[in-house]
């Protein structure tokens, strides 16, 4: 069984789920479980030869409550061969940011005991995982993600952990994002000058 | 001003460092209650900009930090990077910079809310902390100083926190 464990504190609302669903459906939905970073899934992630950890990426790392979550889990192991891959995806267009939380979890299979399987880091995630991307800008991310769903399926380790970023003008990302969380702003009646808030 | 983060537990910080600087502001965990987890909402940059809108008393440090001239990390090194403590804090102030991009050392990164940047001072501490961990460490710390703009870091490792040297010249 693989365990999809979903590192996102947004949950189903996240897109970190939108990921895990499409794993999901490439893997099989047989094949495959969702669990999320809390005490009564650990039993379920116990009974599983794999985990897939899906998560944003957080200050540069992983996020606090996945953090607290493996030094939990590692305790409560049950000691079975275990392979850990991992799909981290960030809000910036570089996904090679995603690299210092990578080599976190790759630490936290050395003390688990657990087999790492490869990973991949996806800059502009949540522009592939809600399809806003044509598909030529969207392909190396959807090369990445199909790389990692075929060495999960196989169980195989990956040559190398990739980290990928979109085919689209960087500069238009940065107006893109900006233009969004002042959309954002303007939804909760704040103005754009109070973003900028000192006090 | 200098800014304290650390993870020890009251009696443990108290013992390691019974005195302190005057101008100091410390944040640790309480005996009363444990920060609440960042929950993704980024409502501390587009609801109540600089502020955590989980008014538990760990997501205010955007304006202390503006006016701080040290930032002093004290923190267990877990996995090669920060204590779920410390990375809780971490998350749950990012409001300290600013939603909007700019380009940095020719990447992505976050513009910045305040003007001048503290001097970031990190130490690590723990027992059997592996090379690679320590390692990864380093590569966590300048990565957050590139997306909080800051200027000059140190960062130091010992076996328990009043091992490291460094920080008691910090911290005097």
């Amino acid at each position: 069984m693989i365990g999809l464990l979903c590192g996102s504190p947004k949950a189903k609302s996240s897109t970190s789920i939108c990921f895990i669903e499409r794993l999901r459906t490439l893997l099989g939905p047989e094949q495959t479980v969702v669990v999320y970073p809390k005490e009564s899934d650990m039993d379920i992630l116990n009974n599983c030869d794999t985990i897939v950890v899906v998560y944003p990426l957080y200050v540069d790392a992983l996020p606090s409550h996945l953090l607290q979550f493996l030094t939990e889990y590692e305790t409560r192991m049950n000691g079975g061969p275990m392979r850990l891959y991992a799909l981290s995806h960030c809000g910036f267009y570089e996904g090679h940011q995603c690299r210092p939380s990578v080599e976190m979890l790759k630490h936290f299979c050395t003390h688990a005991g657990i087999i790492y399987g490869g990973a991949i880091g996806l800059g502009a995630g949540m522009m592939l995982a809600a399809n806003t991307l044509p598909q030529n800008a969207a392909l190396p991310l959807t090369q990445a993600f199909n790389t990692l769903a075929q060495a999960v399926h196989s169980k195989l380790q990956m040559p190398e952990d990739l980290y990928v970023h979109i085919k689209f003008p960087r500069f238009l990302f940065i107006l893109a994002g900006n233009f969004m969380w002042l959309g954002e702003a303007k939804k909760n009646g704040i103005k754009k000058r109070d973003l900028y808030s000192t006090k | 001003m200098k800014v304290l983060l650390h993870d020890l537990q009251p009696e443990e910080f108290k013992t390691c460092f019974p005195s302190l600087p005057p101008d100091i502001h410390v944040v640790g965990p309480s005996l009363k209650a444990s920060p609440h987890y960042c929950i993704g909402c980024f409502g501390c940059w587009t609801r109540t900009p600089g502020h955590c809108v989980i008014r538990d008393g760990y997501g205010d440090l955007s304006t202390l930090l503006g006016k701080a001239t040290d930032l002093i990390i004290i923190s267990r090194v877990v996995y090669g990077g920060f204590s779920p403590f410390i990375k809780n804090l971490l998350d749950r102030n990012i409001g300290y910079i600013l939603p909007f991009f700019r380009v940095y050392k020719n990447e992505i990164h976050h513009r910045l809310r305040h003007k001048t940047p503290p001097v970031l001072t990190v130490a690590g501490y723990g027992p059997s902390v592996s090379p690679a961990e320590l390692r990864t460490m380093g590569t966590v710390i300048k990565a957050n100083t590139l997306n909080l703009g800051i200027l000059e870091h140190h960062y130091y490792y010992g076996e328990t926190p009043d091992s490291i040297k460094e920080l008691k010249g910090v911290l005097s």
